[in-house]
C-alpha cells in the first residue's frame, strides 16, 4: 500500500497536470451557454467592463473611419431617398420618366477650408475634377443647402457658399396653408451680408400667406439643387403695404462654422435641359 | 522560494495577462500572426520552481486570459502543457547542470543563443498546440501552419525584447 502511495506521490505532478488538463477540456467542452452562466457570473462584471474600456478606446481611435463610412451611407441613402420622391410626385396624371427622377447623383467631399464671416464667403473642398466635380454643381450638406461649385481642379474644389454676396437660390416656402391652395411661394434666397446666420428671401408675393417659422426649402425651379431641400427656416416677416413683396428673413440651417462633409450634387440632365432652354430654333 | 520571489512571479503575471488581455489582443499582423506574451509568465519562472507550482500558476494565467478571449479553457490547457514539459526542455538544454547548482533563466544566464532557443522551442510547443487545438481538426492543416510558423516567430521576438526590456528597468 506504502509503495502505490510512493508510486502515487512521486508521479504527482504528472496527476496534477492531468487533472488540471481534465478541467481545461471539460471547460472547452462547456464552451457555450453554461460556461457563461455558470462562471463568468461573478466575474463578468469586471471583465465586461475592461473590454469595455479597450473597446472605447479603439472605437475613438476608429472615429475617423465610422465617420467616412456614415458620410458615404448618407449619401447613398439621399440618392434614394430624392429617386423615390421625384418618382412619387403625387400629382395624378403625371408619372415622371425614371430617367429624370434618378437624375441626381451625390459625391462625398470633406471640407478642408472654408470662411463664413467674410463678405464674399467660400468653401474649399477635397474633391475634384478627378470624382467628377465641375463648376456649377450645387453642394449641401446634412443639415441643408451650402452652395455651388465655383472652381473645381484635379483634386480640389472651391465653392461659393450661399454666404456670398452673387449666390442666390431658388427657393420655395411651405406651409399647410400654401399647400391647401395649391399655390407656391417661391423665391431668391441671397445673402445680404450682414449675419451669416441668416438670408434674404426676396421676390415672394405678399399675398401669399407665408409667416414665421415656416420652412423654406430648394424650390423644384432649378436644375442644380434637388427639390426640397432645406434652406432654414423663417424668422422674420415684415410687410409694408406699399410694397408688392413680403421681406423675408431666413435662419439657416446650415451652420457654416462647423461643415465637415457635405454632398456634391450632380444633375445628369442639366446640358439637355439647357439646351432646350436655350436651343436657338425657338425665336 | 522566497516572499521576493513571489512578489516578482505575481507581478510578472499581472504585466503580462494586462499587455497580453489590452494590447496585443488587438495586434494581428495579415490576420496569421498573433502574439501570446502571456506564456512568459511560465518560461521565466526561476528553475527551481516544483513543477505543481508552475502547472497551477499557468492554469490561473491561462484562465485569465481566457476569460478575455473568451474561450474557456484553451488557453489554460495550452499552457499547463508548456509549464509540465517546462522542467523537461530544461534538462535536454542543460543535461550539465544537475540541482546543485540551479539554473538561471536569463540571458546572462543562459547565453543569448541557449535562452532564444529556449523560448523558440517552448513557443513553438504552445502555440502548435494552442492553434491545433483551436482548429479542432487537421483539416487545415496548412492553414494552421503558416499560423503557427507566423505566430511562433512574432511571439518569440516580443517575448525576447519584452524579457530584456523589463529585466532593463528593473536593473535601472
Amino acid at each position: 500500500m506504502s509503495q502505490l502511495l510512493g508510486i502515487l506521490y512521486k508521479s504527482r505532478h504528472f496527476f496534477l497536470f492531468l487533472a488540471l488538463q481534465i478541467i481545461c477540456f471539460y471547460l472547452m467542452s462547456k464552451n457555450n451557454v453554461y460556461w457563461d452562466v455558470s462562471f463568468f457570473n461573478t466575474t463578468n462584471n469586471v471583465v465586461a467592463r475592461s473590454l469595455e474600456v479597450s473597446q472605447k478606446a479603439n472605437e475613438f481611435v476608429g472615429l475617423g473611419k465610422v465617420n467616412d463610412q456614415l458620410a458615404h451611407e448618407n449619401a447613398e441613402l439621399r440618392k434614394q431617398l430624392t429617386d423615390l420622391q421625384e418618382m412619387n410626385s403625387g400629382i395624378p396624371g403625371y408619372k415622371q420618366d425614371s430617367l429624370m427622377a434618378r437624375r441626381f447623383d451625390y459625391t462625398v467631399a470633406k471640407v478642408v477650408g472654408s470662411t463664413h464671416n467674410l463678405t464674399d464667403n467660400f468653401i474649399t473642398i477635397d474633391k475634384g475634377t478627378d470624382d467628377g466635380v465641375r463648376a456649377g454643381m450645387g453642394v449641401i450638406s446634412p443639415s441643408g443647402v451650402v452652395g455651388q461649385v465655383a472652381y473645381a481642379n484635379k483634386n480640389y474644389s472651391r465653392v461659393y457658399s450661399i454666404l456670398h454676396s452673387r449666390q442666390m437660390v431658388s427657393a420655395e416656402v411651405l406651409n399647410a396653408k400654401l399647400r391647401e391652395n395649391s399655390t407656391v411661394a417661391l423665391g431668391i434666397a441671397k445673402w445680404d451680408g450682414a449675419n451669416p446666420q441668416y438670408v434674404r428671401l426676396n421676390t415672394v408675393d405678399r399675398f401669399k400667406p407665408v409667416a414665421k417659422g415656416d420652412s423654406v426649402v430648394t424650390s423644384l425651379q432649378n436644375p442644380i439643387f434637388p427639390p426640397h431641400v432645406m434652406i432654414g427656416k423663417i424668422s422674420e416677416v415684415s410687410n409694408t403695404s406699399s410694397e408688392a413683396f413680403h421681406t423675408i428673413s431666413v435662419r439657416l440651417s446650415t451652420d457654416f462654422s462647423s461643415l465637415i462633409y457635405v454632398y456634391v450634387v450632380k444633375n445628369k440632365l442639366i446640358e439637355s435641359q439647357k439646351e432646350a432652354e436655350t436651343n436657338p430654333a425657338v425665336k | 522560494m522566497n516572499t521576493q520571489t513571489i512578489l516578482k512571479i505575481a507581478a510578472s503575471a499581472i504585466i503580462y495577462t494586462l499587455l497580453q488581455v489590452f494590447i496585443l489582443r488587438n495586434l494581428v499582423f495579415f490576420d496569421v500572426a498573433f502574439c501570446f506574451v502571456y506564456i512568459s509568465v511560465i518560461l521565466f519562472l526561476p528553475s527551481a520552481t516544483p513543477t505543481s507550482t508552475a502547472l497551477v500558476i499557468a492554469f490561473v494565467t491561462g484562465i485569465l486570459v481566457d476569460m478575455f478571449y473568451n474561450t474557456a479553457g484553451l488557453h489554460a490547457s495550452a499552457a499547463v502543457m508548456i509549464a509540465y514539459i517546462r522542467g523537461f526542455i530544461l534538462k535536454v538544454l542543460f543535461p550539465s547542470k544537475g540541482l546543485e547548482n540551479e539554473i538561471v533563466i536569463s540571458v546572462e544566464g543562459m547565453g543569448v543563443e541557449r535562452f532564444i532557443r529556449y523560448i523558440v522551442i517552448l513557443t513553438f510547443v504552445h502555440h502548435t498546440y494552442l492553434f491545433f487545438l483551436e482548429a479542432g481538426t487537421f483539416n487545415f492543416f496548412l492553414n494552421t501552419s503558416l499560423k503557427i510558423l507566423a505566430s511562433v516567430m512574432f511571439s518569440s521576438i516580443v517575448i525576447f525584447l519584452l524579457h530584456v526590456y523589463l529585466k532593463s528597468l528593473r536593473n535601472s
